[in-house]
């Protein structure tokens, strides 16, 4: 993901605080380059410092096939807003 | 499963801040956007802008693109059935619009994005734009790289109890109705009209 210098956190606390909050989330893997995604709640724990994300996909739902050998990625996300100029310092334009 | 595509645009429209995803050697890579939502010859055209300094704008072109809407979901409490052997889940829209993207290069075309987008998210503003000098509207917008994605599958998912009793529904679209989480009143109303159909 691209990440401005100033939009970066790499609080870890931080970060577990957000999933946690916000555990419903999309887990996707690509083949032949094409992204397949799903979307599952998750439970965030930590072994030895890693995090481990668990959940489970309906049986019927073939994404279970392709997370085994395979990069996957879950993205958390939710709160989001439009920012409009009227907001700003004319002088920081 | 929806496939009405009025009520699947209409839905990309109210949550257009959508998130794109390609996929490089099996490595997934998403950005969060904004989106555009027009059809062309009924084929649905999603359009917005990458950050120039975002190189994920080279993975569009040539690649399979998915860009997925949602945003209302909601936990669903056992509480809501009729009877105790059941398990909970969560209900959830979803509509996953997959199609190929192209690069939108000349100024032109590059401010009818920028403006289309202007026009939907904020309409007072598009005064302002218009008055501001053609030398910092080229500056801004060499800074971004604009494109559109034209669909050519459009998945719709609604998970909204459909399986269960209309008691159980009233249930559920009950208690989501009371509930503090905007995402859960939208799944009460989205549930509601579904059971008007």
């Amino acid at each position: 993901m691209y990440i401005p210098k100033f939009n970066l956190t790499t609080d870890q606390q931080e970060m577990v605080a957000f999933m946690k909050k916000f555990s419903f989330a999309t887990i996707i893997t690509a083949k032949n380059g094409i992204p397949l995604a799903t979307h599952l709640p998750f439970s965030i724990t930590t072994r030895e410092e890693q995090i481990i994300l668990t959940s489970h996909f309906a049986k019927a739902n073939n994404h279970w096939q392709d997370i085994e050998n395979n990069s996957v990625l879950v993205i958390f996300s939710e709160p989001h807003a439009y920012i409009s100029t009227n907001n700003y310092d004319y002088r920081s334009a | 499963m929806t496939t009405d595509q009025h009520e699947m645009v209409a839905f990309m429209k109210k949550f257009s801040f959508a998130t794109i995803i390609t996929a490089k050697n099996g490595i997934p890579l998403a950005t969060h956007l904004p989106f555009s939502i027009t059809t062309r010859e009924e084929q649905i055209i999603l359009t917005s802008h990458f950050a120039k300094a975002n190189n994920h704008w080279q993975d569009i072109e040539n690649n399979s693109v998915l860009v997925i809407f949602s945003e209302p979901h909601a936990y669903i409490s056992t509480k809501n059935y009729e009877l105790d052997l059941n398990v909970p889940t969560w209900n959830y829209i979803s509509i996953h619009a997959y199609g190929e993207g192209k690069l939108i290069t000349d100024p032109e075309n590059t401010f009818k994005v920028l403006e289309m987008m202007i026009d939907e998210y904020e309409e007072s503003y598009r005064k302002k734009w218009d008055h501001f000098p053609m030398d910092y509207k080229l500056k801004m917008s060499k800074g971004i790289v604009a494109f559109e994605i034209g669909i050519n599958d459009l998945q719709g998912k609604k998970k909204l109890s459909q399986n269960r009793t209309d008691i159980e529904k009233l249930n559920i679209i009950e208690s989501l109705s009371d509930s503090e989480d905007s995402s859960a009143r939208f799944i009460a109303s989205y549930m509601m009209k579904e059971s008007e159909k």
